[in-house]
């Protein structure tokens, strides 16, 4: 158990290394000069030589690549060059308002994806066509246009919700809640919609197989069978895409922060794509993706926990 | 963006042998592209991609000429989708938006192809390093968040959409490797692959030969995914204001524009929204369309419709249906005239018809047939747990004395266990793999008989000792994974006689098995059989595991029972010519050098059985009688029935 929670830490590291080394080699790629790109073209030839002494830009590429391995490993992201202020403290002071989405997000869709497609699977029929219908749309709604659409419907045109505004967790977890129902709904549907349709399919596997068979014939009933039995089969490839959809989400955000003026790290990408502020862009990549493997690990940590299957490899 | 689609490809990756090569050939595809959903999605796509190429063929009219003074109006005849805030015609914008979307889009799957291809088939193909590198390279780039990375790379390039989305097709090759991956896997393990090796062709020619063209469709689908997935990026990146800058129409720049209008021209959103939404419903119209899974079906909650008899009504069953067998105890188990249907696309089809057969208390009948003839349906409508879609559509079952054949989930989950138990063929997919042996025996215990859990746990252990597993204490905290074929049979026995149940319905219990580990489970069972008085319904296609085991045989042939005897009278007397040619091709006591006899021809599939005997197309001894009436069982000696016109002669020609 602790062997396998270690060797996947020590997984993550490479994937790291390969994702800021990738990050590297991408501003390396840049037609013409960095610097130029960065400061824009009417810079004066001073600023532009300023700049590429603060970035290093005249140094050999591979002591380039290795100050910039060497300043990640201290945890030093760099600073923006938009405010020079640490990108490491810009990105922790935005991570919160998207991590709160983003999880939240998850643990809804988990929750409604997983009753609806049990619900799909287990009753059948018509209901089962209305969420397979439903759920096939679902999955190709943009979630920045279903965001203004909610705006559209529940904040002008009932008047119930707001649509701009955010006030963090830590400070007040109901206003918090009240600002960011609409977000959450508007990334968290396409999601629900995909979980719903896992889950129906794997429902249904389960319902079909064997071992479900066996424990009709030792007589137990329908109820155990399904929610004990069927239910806990269901879960393990129900959790793997739950892994998945965080990634998708934390994408989503990017774009609903947007639609509801959210402070996030989606915000702040765009406004550092807007400025081409590399440094907070490549530490956003580096810090997203470790978030990333982070929900990985607790997705594997949960499979030890599910299948006895896997805590035997 | 990414959101759902992002993670199809991905539910799409892990490829089974049987999905990645179902559907191979290209008719095939053409054959299912012509599916209703499928052609709506093709026409509508077919019209993105005229918009692409000659958008002025499409549009009314100029996409940038402004009106201001018909700003932000509704849909009218003369703009179809209205105007937007500078009065432009929307449906004409949403046309000539088209263009850049499919092209960025095309990018992206075309980049996620070339490299996801190569590399799956390559990862797929030599198992080993390469293997493993590739497979994590697919990991990493499924723990990249796409979206980020992209604009990242959008900024670095001057905001080049089609640049920004290569980046994407980069990252969602993911999917294509795995998938790739798993399928080249799935069809290298084939026979064919092999011959070929054997032949000598290089491993490239392999590859490009018989690999390319079976990964075709999966390749296909996952591609209409990619499609699907790379429009709502598209849209996405668009509405961030990457792309073609204003006045240029994008269509998620138009929904950046609807926005700023929200309050007083909500139908701003609608145009683009609906665009968007129905390319990307028409690209995954099409993979599903593509894939043509089967549809599964799940048992349900309500009784079967009653159709015939009376249902669920207690009386003694008639013994007059065992004509001629041997005089003895009332039946525990009598089928009586049991005829299933399932409903299919073409109405419905009989997998039974009118079965009857008889089980007495602690006898051992065996239930015997060529895979196909309906001994597995009998079993399951015995047990009450016929697939959905199939029903009990005549006859009845008596348990004990009371007609079942009809009765509800509900009623049936009573009967189960306590009553009547089944076993299943493959014991290591019989148990439930997430739970232990310990779980699942004390819940079936305590659901049969009142017993805390603790007394559960003792009987647990108790009856573990009872099908002769040696520790039954250490197999308690075992799971269904880490035990052997035989032991978990041991195991699923053991489940089943937790409500001691008075009739045990054992489907093949001993087919997957070693042959030593096959004559075990079969002591096993008689001793229990001694032990409990409890009768056995062994459903198999195996006469050397009924001469072991059974009295008496019921032998079925297209859902018909065709003979039925003593097991010793029918080996010495079969009296129908199929249970002679069964017992001809059974492999005892034939000479090593002799070929094993086999039955030409095969068994009938329900809905195509012949009007008179259903064995005529098959039978050596047919005549024109055979086919022109349906057969009545016959009597060739008391005890013993036949389904055949010549049963007595037979009969007779047999014991001289």
């Amino acid at each position: 158990m602790r062997r396998i929670i270690i060797n996947r830490v020590l997984l993550a590291i490479p994937m790291l290394w390969v994702v800021a080394t990738f990050m590297f080699v991408l501003l390396q790629l840049v037609p013409g000069d960095s610097a130029v790109a960065i400061l824009g073209e009417g810079a004066t030839p001073e600023r532009v030589a300023a700049l590429r002494g603060q970035m290093g830009l005249n140094d050999p590429v591979l002591t380039q690549y290795l100050n910039w391995m060497g300043s990640l490993l201290t945890g030093d992201f760099g600073k923006s060059t938009m405010s020079g202020e640490s990108v490491l403290s810009i990105l922790n002071k935005r991570a919160p308002v998207t991590l709160s989405l983003a999880i939240t997000a998850v643990l809804v869709s988990f929750a409604v994806g997983t009753v609806l497609g049990v619900v799909a699977a287990v009753f059948g029929g018509w209901l089962d066509r209305v969420i397979r219908i439903v759920t096939g749309v679902g999955v190709a709604v943009p979630n920045f246009w279903l965001g203004s659409a909610l705006v559209v419907v529940v904040s002008v045109g009932l008047g119930w919700l707001p649509s701009v505004g955010y006030v963090p967790f830590a400070k007040s977890p109901g206003e918090w809640l009240y600002f960011m129902i609409l977000p959450i709904t508007a990334i968290a549907a396409a999601s629900v919609a995909a979980i719903a349709r896992q889950a129906r399919a794997a429902m249904q596997g389960a319902l079909q197989s064997e071992y479900v068979q066996t424990l009709r014939g030792a007589g137990l009933p329908r109820r155990s069978i399904i929610f004990k039995h069927a239910l806990r089969n269901t879960s393990i490839p129900v959790v793997t895409i739950v892994g998945w959809q965080f990634v998708s989400l934390l994408g989503g955000a990017v774009l609903v922060e947007r639609v509801f003026a959210l402070p996030g790290l989606g915000a702040l990408t765009v406004q550092a794509t807007a400025s081409s502020d590399f440094p907070v862009l490549q530490g956003m990549v580096i810090y997203t993706t470790a978030m990333v493997l982070i929900v990985n690990l607790l997705v594997d940590l949960s499979y030890l926990w599910l299948s006895p299957k896997v805590r035997d490899q | 963006m990414s959101q759902a689609t992002e993670e199809e490809m991905k539910d799409a990756a892990p490829v089974t042998p049987e999905q990645a090569s179902a559907p191979r050939r290209g008719s095939d595809l053409l054959r299912r592209l012509r599916q209703p959903t499928a052609v709506v999605a093709l026409v509508w796509l077919a019209l993105l991609v005229i918009a692409s190429v000659a958008p002025s063929l499409l549009a009314p009219q100029d996409p940038l000429t402004q009106n201001l003074p018909m700003g932000l109006q509704s849909p009218s005849w003369e703009h179809w989708l209205g105007t937007d805030r500078l009065g432009r015609d929307m449906l004409s914008r949403v046309i000539f938006g088209t263009g850049a979307v499919m092209i960025a889009t095309v990018t992206a799957v075309a980049v996620a192809v070339l490299i996801g291809l190569p590399l799956g088939l390559i990862a797929g193909y030599s198992s080993g390093a390469w293997d493993t590198v590739i497979s994590r390279i697919a990991d990493g780039l499924f723990s990249l968040p796409a979206i980020i990375i992209v604009l990242a790379a959008a900024s670095l390039f001057g905001n080049d959409l089609t640049m920004a989305m290569s980046v994407f097709g980069v990252i969602i090759s993911a999917g294509f490797i795995r998938l790739v991956r798993a399928s080249t896997k799935a069809i290298r393990s084939e026979l064919f692959i092999d011959a070929g090796r054997v032949q000598g062709l290089s491993s490239s020619r392999i590859a490009l030969r018989h690999i390319l063209p079976n990964i075709l469709t999966p390749v296909v689908v996952q591609t209409t995914l990619g499609l699907g997935l790379g429009c709502l990026a598209v849209a996405g990146l668009t509405f961030l204001g990457l792309g073609p800058p204003p006045p240029a129409p994008t269509w998620g720049g138009m929904v950046t524009d609807a926005t700023q209008v929200l309050v007083v021209a909500p139908w701003q959103m609608v145009p683009p929204g609906l665009v968007i939404i129905l390319t990307v419903l028409s690209f995954n119209f099409l993979g599903d369309a593509l894939t043509d899974r089967p549809v599964k079906r799940i048992p349900r909650r309500r009784s079967t419709p009653r159709r015939a008899g009376t249902p669920g009504n207690s009386r003694t069953p008639v013994v007059e249906p065992l004509a001629g067998s041997e005089p003895g105890p009332a039946p525990l188990l009598a089928v009586e005239g049991l005829t299933v249907t399932a409903s299919g696309p073409s109405g419905d089809v009989e997998l039974l018809h009118e079965v009857s057969f008889a089980v007495r208390p602690g006898e051992s009948v065996a239930l015997v047939g060529e895979s196909g003839c309906g001994k597995s349906v009998t079993s399951r409508a015995v047990l009450g747990m016929l697939s959905e879609g199939a029903q009990v559509s005549g006859g009845q079952v008596f348990l004990e004395g009371r007609d079942v054949a009809r009765l509800s989930e509900r009623q049936w989950t009573s009967i189960r266990g306590s009553q009547i138990a089944y076993i299943a063929q493959e014991p290591l997919v019989a148990l439930d793999p997430c739970f232990s042996v310990q779980s699942l025996l004390i819940e079936a215990l305590r659901r049969h008989n009142k017993l805390s859990r603790s007394q559960a746990r003792e009987e647990a252990i108790k009856l573990l000792a009872r099908v002769g597993i040696p520790h039954p204490e250490s197999m308690l905290k075992r799971f269904p994974h880490q035990l052997s074929g035989g032991t978990a049979q041991r195991v699923a026995i053991a489940l089943a006689l937790t409500g001691s149940p008075r009739l045990l319905i054992a489907d093949e219990p001993t087919t997957a098995l070693d042959v030593t580990v096959q004559a075990e489970i079969l002591d096993l069972l008689r001793g229990l059989q001694a032990e409990t008085g409890m009768a056995v319904l062994l459903v198999t296609h195996d006469f050397g595991v009924v001469a072991d085991f059974c009295s008496r045989a019921v032998v079925m042939y297209a859902g018909q029972v065709i003979e039925q005897a003593p097991v010793a009278e029918l080996f010495a007397a079969p009296s129908h010519p199929y249970t002679k040619l069964l017992l001809a091709a059974t492999p005892h006591d034939v000479d090593r050098d002799q070929e094993l006899p086999t039955i030409p021809g095969v068994v009938p599939s329900p809905g195509q059985w012949p009007g008179g005997c259903h064995f005529a197309s098959r039978c050596p001894r047919v005549v024109s009688a055979c086919t022109t009436q349906t057969i009545e069982l016959a009597t060739p000696a008391p005890g013993h029935l036949s389904r055949c016109l010549f049963a007595d002669e037979e009969h007779v020609t047999e014991r001289i």
